[in-house]
């Protein structure tokens, strides 16, 4: 199962196929890293979309939706492209936490592959409330285990980027995600 | 179409209407259908394309969101079983092509269109915008052909073309039932109509089956079928009485014929043979009179002054008259005589199988006797008499026109003799009656072109012998003939009718005379005038008498009418008063030729007369014979004892003259005292 996990977390960043969402013009100035960042941003702008939280959990629910950066990372630039921006009637507000504590009313927790560690950490004895993790493994070569924590994981496919989700967690946490996210999506967790 | 509304039976024109109007409501109802099928499947196959599009849209939102053209493939590839969709196509904002499927190539355009639906290269489509959280991701557009809308509608059309051909044939079997309603009443109608042209039968009524139009047919046929019954029945009527008619005229012409071969052979008035008849049964008669050497006899007779009856009382009473004069012959004769009226008063007898003359004599002295009794017509008490002329086979002539001949010239001699009598034929009776038939031609010429004269001859006193009177006396002097006496013109003119014509005149002509005397010679004489006894018939004498006086002017009192005493033996209450109504007048009635025939004294008292003369047959034998001096002196007696003047007549000798003067006579008049001359010398002899 791992393995398979590992086998399709690939991360491919094709510029010419996301040139919808990035200006071609500003992609010629930008690194290719930034590139990269953005599109990730794009994709979690997008992933958002097909999320609905339970409703009587987070007090800004009909205003806000919080993505939290956990802790700084080089992603959090591209990240800050997406603040402002109106989901589902809600405008995403980027914060950076430094721990998970500080995530009580993150919807979102954002968790570059530099800091996967730290969360893995500070995550025992596990997530219990509805909070969106996102976790990048695109920069990882190989198959890497998937934390049952981690409820979406983008990563690389071949020469595009794609993502797995922890369909049964997300469940429990009581997560709706979208049947065209599920779709798009590998379905992982659970162990199964 | 002029044939199917001609010739087609109503029970096919009426299926046939049925069909085509249901045949047309149909064809409008397929026709509307089917466009409402295509125009209902269009906007199906619209609203399909439009949800389709929609599901598509919604299933394509995560492959267009990140960008997964592969996925969005796939959701595309699913509308491959959906048979109205050809081609699909998910555009991206710049309306540049991101993903598409298509059923056949080139279908799909790269870029897409600007209208939301429309026509493209012969294919439909449709574009919808995909949205996502109210953000727009991209386009859908759906193309579809109409090859399955088309197959779907022509499906629907066959179902359409069979429901159309089983609802044709509901139709027709329908309207083949239904059609009666209309038909049955219809050919009912006509059915009896036939059956009544043919039959002649209007007693037929067509039975009512529906209370419609067709309904008041039926009643406007009945009542029409009502008249012609009724017409029927007055013909029929008609008919019976023309036939009737008919038949009463056919009897009444069948009647008419035998009437008339009956009158070929019968004389109308009296219903005795007439001439045609009479001829053959003489021809006949004569033909076994000639084989058998047998005598037979004809009778030729005619009523003595029938004319003047006819003349004056008509000729209804003449033919009357006529009639019982016909039933008295025939009750005198046998069943084998033949008794012919063969016109005017002139009757024939055939006596056939005689033996002698005698026999025939003896019938015909039976006739003039029972003639000669009086006949009573509508109140005339008629006294008519016959004379006869007899004549023999083959003694008198051996063919009957020549028998026939001689007994009308028997008869006439019968006339000239007196009448009232019968003549056997003589060979000289011929030479008579050519003269009398000539002598009757010249009175009548001579009465029109004035050939007859008047002489006057004087009566005298018997005492002083002055003229007191003339007698006016008819004389006829012919061109030819020389003087015609008046014995001989006389009978003639009574037989023939024209005595009245001729006392007249000679009564005008007299009083003309006497009043244009000279020097008032004739102004204190008296005229006498005779008047023939037939006269007294007339009911109008006294009125003829008193015209003649008015227009001379000649006084009444000078003027005296002489009557023959024959007139008073009828015993004629009419004469009497026709006599009184000439007295009335002022007229003076003498009574003629006295002695020579019967009158009762006591009829003589009766009647209103002035004078009597004797006859001059008593005259002559004066001094000779002592019987007709002792009559002669009688007579003057008792005419005085009746207050009557007495006038001697045919005083022709002194004796004579002598005889009467001594015996107190009145007044004589003879050729002693007189003849008879022309009124010039008359005023001689008064002057």
């Amino acid at each position: 199962m791992t393995n398979d996990i590992v086998g399709t977390l690939k991360i491919l960043l094709l510029i010419t196929l996301l040139g919808g969402i990035v200006s071609p013009d500003a992609a010629q100035a930008e690194s290719n890293i930034d590139r990269v960042d953005k599109i990730k941003a794009a994709f979690i702008l997008n992933i958002v979309r097909f999320i609905s939280w339970p409703d009587g959990v987070y007090e800004q629910q009909d205003t806000q939706l919080l993505l939290c950066l956990y802790r700084s990372n080089s992603i959090n630039n591209a990240v800050n492209t997406i603040d402002g921006k109106k989901v589902g009637g809600k405008f995403i507000d980027v914060v950076l936490v430094e721990s998970l504590s500080e995530s009580q009313n993150c919807n979102i927790l954002l968790i570059a592959n530099d800091e996967m560690d730290g969360f893995i950490d500070e995550v025992q004895p596990g997530l219990n409330r509805p909070m969106l993790t996102i976790a990048d493994f695109t920069e990882r070569e190989s198959a890497h285990a998937f934390h049952q924590d981690v409820l979406i994981a983008l990563v690389r496919n071949g020469s595009r980027i794609s993502f797995q989700v922890n369909f049964q967690k997300s469940r429990q946490l009581g997560l709706w995600m979208s049947s065209k996210l599920l779709k798009l999506a590998t379905i992982v967790g659970g162990g199964s | 179409m002029k044939a199917f509304r001609t010739k087609t039976s109503i029970r096919k024109k009426l299926i046939n209407v049925l069909l085509l109007t249901s045949c047309g409501a149909l064809l409008l109802s397929s026709l509307g259908f089917a466009v409402n099928d295509w125009l209902s499947l269009r906007s199906a196959m619209f609203d399909h394309m439009h949800g389709q599009s929609s599901i598509i849209a919604n299933n394509s939102i995560a492959a267009m969101a990140f960008n997964d053209a592969e996925s969005a493939k796939e959701t595309l590839n699913t509308l491959q079983n959906d048979a109205d969709i050809v081609g699909a196509a998910l555009y991206l904002n710049n309306k540049t092509l991101f993903a598409h499927y298509e059923r056949d190539s080139n279908r799909i355009p790269d870029k897409l269109p600007d209208l939301n639906t429309g026509s493209l290269n012969g294919d439909q489509f449709v574009v919808e915008i995909i949205l996502h959280d109210n953000e727009p991701l991209g386009y859908i557009m759906l193309i579809s052909d109409y090859s399955n809308l088309k197959k779907r509608q022509f499906n629907h059309l066959l179902i359409a073309f069979g429901v159309f051909s089983l609802a044709l044939l509901f139709s027709l079997l329908l309207s083949r039932r239904l059609q009666r309603i209309i038909s049955e009443p219809i050919l009912k109608l006509a059915e009896t109509a036939r059956t009544v042209s043919e039959n002649q039968d209007y007693e037929l009524r067509a039975k009512k089956l529906s209370t419609d139009e067709i309904g008041a047919l039926v009643d406007d046929f009945n009542n029409m079928l009502s008249q012609i019954q009724l017409r029927d029945h007055k013909l029929l009527k008609a008919r019976n009485e023309l036939e009737n008619k008919v038949r009463v005229r056919t009897q009444e012409l069948t009647e008419l014929t035998r009437q008339l071969e009956h009158q070929a052979y019968h004389d109308t008035l009296t219903g005795l043979s007439n001439r045609v008849t009479f001829d053959d049964h003489l021809q006949l008669a004569i033909k076994q009179a000639r084989r058998h050497k047998q005598k037979l006899a004809v009778l030729f007779l005619d009523l003595d002054r029938f004319k003047i009856i006819n003349d004056t009382l008509g000729h209804g009473i003449g033919d009357k008259l006529l009639i019982r004069v016909a039933k008295r012959l025939s009750a005198c004769l046998r069943e084998s005589d033949t008794l012919a009226r063969l016109g005017g008063d002139e009757f024939a007898v055939l006596l056939p199988q005689i033996h002698q003359a005698s026999e025939a004599a003896e019938v015909a002295k039976k006739i003039t006797t029972v003639i000669a009794e009086t006949i009573m017509v509508e109140g005339y008490s008629l006294h008519v008499t016959t004379s006869l002329g007899i004549s023999l086979f083959p003694d008198d002539g051996e063919e009957s026109e020549v028998i026939v001949k001689n007994a009308d010239t028997a008869m006439y001699r019968s006339k000239d003799q007196g009448r009232n009598q019968f003549t056997f034929f003589s060979a000289e009776m011929n030479a008579r009656a050519e003269r009398r038939l000539m002598l009757e031609t010249k009175l009548r010429k001579a009465l029109k072109e004035n050939h007859l004269s008047v002489n006057y001859q004087p009566r005298r006193n018997t005492e002083t012998l002055e003229i007191i009177s003339v007698e006016a006396l008819a004389r006829w002097n012919d061109p030819e003939e020389g003087a015609i006496t008046p014995g001989e013109f006389i009978p003639l003119a009574e037989e023939c009718g024209l005595i009245a014509k001729i006392d007249e005149w000679v009564l005008e002509t007299a009083c003309q005379d006497m009043l244009s005397g000279k020097n008032g010679l004739t102004a204190q004489i008296s005229l006498a005038v005779n008047l023939s006894p037939a006269q007294f018939i007339r009911k109008d004498l006294h009125e003829v008498i008193a015209s003649i006086l008015q227009r001379t002017g000649f006084p009444g009192s000078r003027l005296e009418l002489e009557i023959t005493e024959s007139l008073f033996s009828t015993d004629s209450n009419d004469v009497c008063a026709t006599l009184e109504q000439l007295r009335a007048l002022g007229i003076e009635l003498s009574i003629d030729d006295f002695g020579t025939a019967y009158s009762s004294l006591s009829r003589l008292k009766q009647l209103p007369l002035n004078t009597l003369k004797i006859d001059q047959s008593f005259m002559r034998d004066l001094g000779k014979d002592p019987d007709d001096e002792a009559l002669v002196r009688t007579i003057i007696t008792m005419a005085h004892n009746l207050n009557l003047k007495v006038v001697a007549e045919g005083v022709e000798t002194e004796l004579q003259y002598q005889f009467v003067k001594q015996h107190g006579c009145d007044i004589v008049q003879g050729y002693l005292f007189g003849k008879p001359v022309s009124f010039t010398q008359i005023q001689q002899l008064l002057s």
